[in-house]
């Protein structure tokens, strides 16, 4: 509580959340968005080759249910990386360290505040597409949150193994670059999977967001119900789990590792 | 005297920079994979708008189905931008973190030397991950450009002094707001975005468009392309050429002044130890 009670406040200490909260759901889709309209030419005469391997013309929604999913790993993967990272930055991850509770309480704390945070980063986003842009979503609100419910145990299974990573190597902008990179590649955040030479098809159904995304098109954009969408979500939530606890092992031992080397304050 | 100082301050600032990027190796490691993480998604989708491998609805906007090339040197150009607002930038932050921006800028030389010394060994590592990003993308996209290459450079130089300008005014707003991620984040989205790095800029609406226009960015994307993959410019090369370098006195000058005055104003305040 202590850890999600300081995150909060440090948040809100600086105004600039406002842009994270309002104007980057706006912005960051655009580049693909435009993108997707020059490659469609003037007369749109790409959209064809488009709904061929999407199933759907409705490109724009496609691209901002990726992006809206790709914002909420990013959002985590910044949220369990910086915050060790900018306590070790700050020289206080060790005194912190000292504190007689299990470690993977900081990170819990850090995860319920991120929690809070990608729930109402999503919400602004729909809200956003549905009256800036247009874009017209199908399906309950219910089946919506259950769609991106069952993507949690995935984010925060890879958020924990990430904050390992951080701690072990010292760095958090590349190393943020790498797991997102492969999340935007693999996942079909901004294309469609199937454009994808097989080799990387198999790849990315190792990924659990590749599924919760597939479930959430299906759910917001295809008219598709909960029903059509279940063989997804429970390959998600299943793959996800299994995320959760390769990232608590990770997380033990790089702690053991950082402690016997006494490597816990550098950086 | 003077000078001399501030060159040895410049080169001290230039040595901190370039010994902490060799300290982090993933940092380097990463210049392999950076290019194909942020262009594979794109190129994708131009696959996924595309008929017997021809984008034809992309060569109406640009003169040629190169999207590849369209992409990549977008993608080049950017890492310069990116790089003028985020090592101008968030040099500031760090040093506020680590508690050393006070003690350095106590030091009797020009802060905005020390600003851009520190950024200028960021400039020179993009330079070369620039190279690697065009070898590499050779081999995973089939990238290729012409031998036009100093007449690129002619332009490039001149666009890069202008974006370093901005960066400086930007690390000003950092002083401020003492959150470097979100205007970062945000500024160079919007820089980019605008300027058609990504995306051919006449699929933008009129008003937008113009507002893309009156960014020197625009005309480096988009006289770049011309000049090394023979897409159709938005206009004339020559007058591109003028806009780059008056917008290179334009924004050295407008950075600076800003940057001087609100570094003014936090010195008096005491905001700079603040973060």
């Amino acid at each position: 509580m202590a850890v999600a009670k300081k995150e909060l406040a440090q948040m809100t200490r600086y105004p600039t959340w406002i842009i994270q909260f309002i104007v980057w759901p706006l912005i960051f889709p655009l580049i693909y968005i435009l993108s997707a309209v020059g490659m469609a030419g003037p007369q749109k005469s790409g959209l064809a080759a488009f709904d061929s391997v999407a199933g759907t013309r409705n490109y724009m929604g496609f691209i901002v249910i990726g992006t809206m999913v790709w914002m909420w790993v990013n959002t985590v993967m910044w949220n369990f990386g910086t915050f060790l990272r900018d306590e070790q930055m700050r020289g206080t991850l060790e005194s912190n360290w000292l504190c007689p509770i299990k470690k993977v309480d900081f990170l819990i704390g850090g995860a319920s505040f991120s929690m809070i945070v990608s729930a109402l980063l999503t919400l602004v986003s729909v809200i956003e597409y549905r009256f800036v842009y247009g874009i017209h979503f199908t399906g309950s609100v219910l089946s919506w949150i259950l769609s991106f419910s069952v993507m949690i145990p995935g984010v925060y299974g890879l958020g924990t193994m990430f904050a390992s990573l951080v701690l072990w190597v010292k760095e958090t902008g590349a190393a943020v670059q790498l797991v997102r990179g492969s999340i935007m590649i693999l996942c079909g955040i901004t294309f469609p999977a199937a454009i994808m030479p097989g080799w990387m098809q198999f790849i990315a159904k190792f990924m659990p967001f590749t599924f919760g995304i597939s479930a959430t098109r299906t759910i917001m954009i295809n008219g598709g119900s909960i029903l059509d969408a279940l063989a997804d979500m429970l390959i998600c939530l299943g793959e996800g789990f299994i995320y959760m606890i390769i990232g608590r092992l990770c997380f033990t031992a790089v702690e053991n590792k950082v402690r016997n080397s006494g490597s816990l304050e550098r950086f | 005297m003077n000078l001399k100082r501030n060159l040895l301050a410049a080169k001290a600032a230039f040595k901190i920079s370039m010994k902490i990027y060799f300290r982090y190796p993933l940092n380097f490691i990463l210049t392999f994979f950076d290019p194909v993480i942020w262009l594979t998604p794109f190129y994708f989708m131009g696959k996924s708008f595309s008929s017997s491998g021809t984008a034809a609805g992309f060569r109406s906007y640009t003169g040629n189905s190169d999207y590849i090339g369209f992409l990549v040197i977008g993608y080049m150009v950017t890492s310069y931008i990116n790089t003028a607002f985020w090592s101008l930038g968030f040099s500031l932050k760090n040093e506020m973190m680590q508690g050393v921006l006070e003690s350095n800028w106590s030091a009797p030389v020009n802060r905005i030397n020390l600003l851009i010394s520190k950024g200028l060994f960021q400039f020179v590592a993009t330079t070369f991950e620039n190279i690697i990003t065009g070898v590499v993308c050779y081999f995973a996209f089939g990238f290729t450009i012409n031998n036009n290459i100093l007449k690129f450079l002619l332009y490039l130089i001149p666009g890069i002094i202008a974006m370093m300008g901005l960066g400086i005014a930007i690390s000003a707003l950092v002083l401020i707001a003492k959150d470097a991620n979100s205007i970062i984040d945000f500024s160079s989205s919007v820089v980019s975005a605008l300027s058609g790095g990504f995306f051919p800029i006449r699929v933008l609406p009129r008003a937008i468009f113009f507002v893309s226009m009156l960014i020197p960015l625009t005309y480096i994307n988009d006289s770049s392309r011309a000049i090394l993959i023979n897409q159709t410019p938005v206009m004339p090369l020559k007058y591109q050429f003028i806009i780059i370098v008056a917008s290179m006195f334009v924004f050295v000058i407008v950075g600076s002044g800003i940057f001087y005055a609100i570094e003014k104003k936090c010195r008096e305040m005491g905001l700079l130890s603040t973060h």
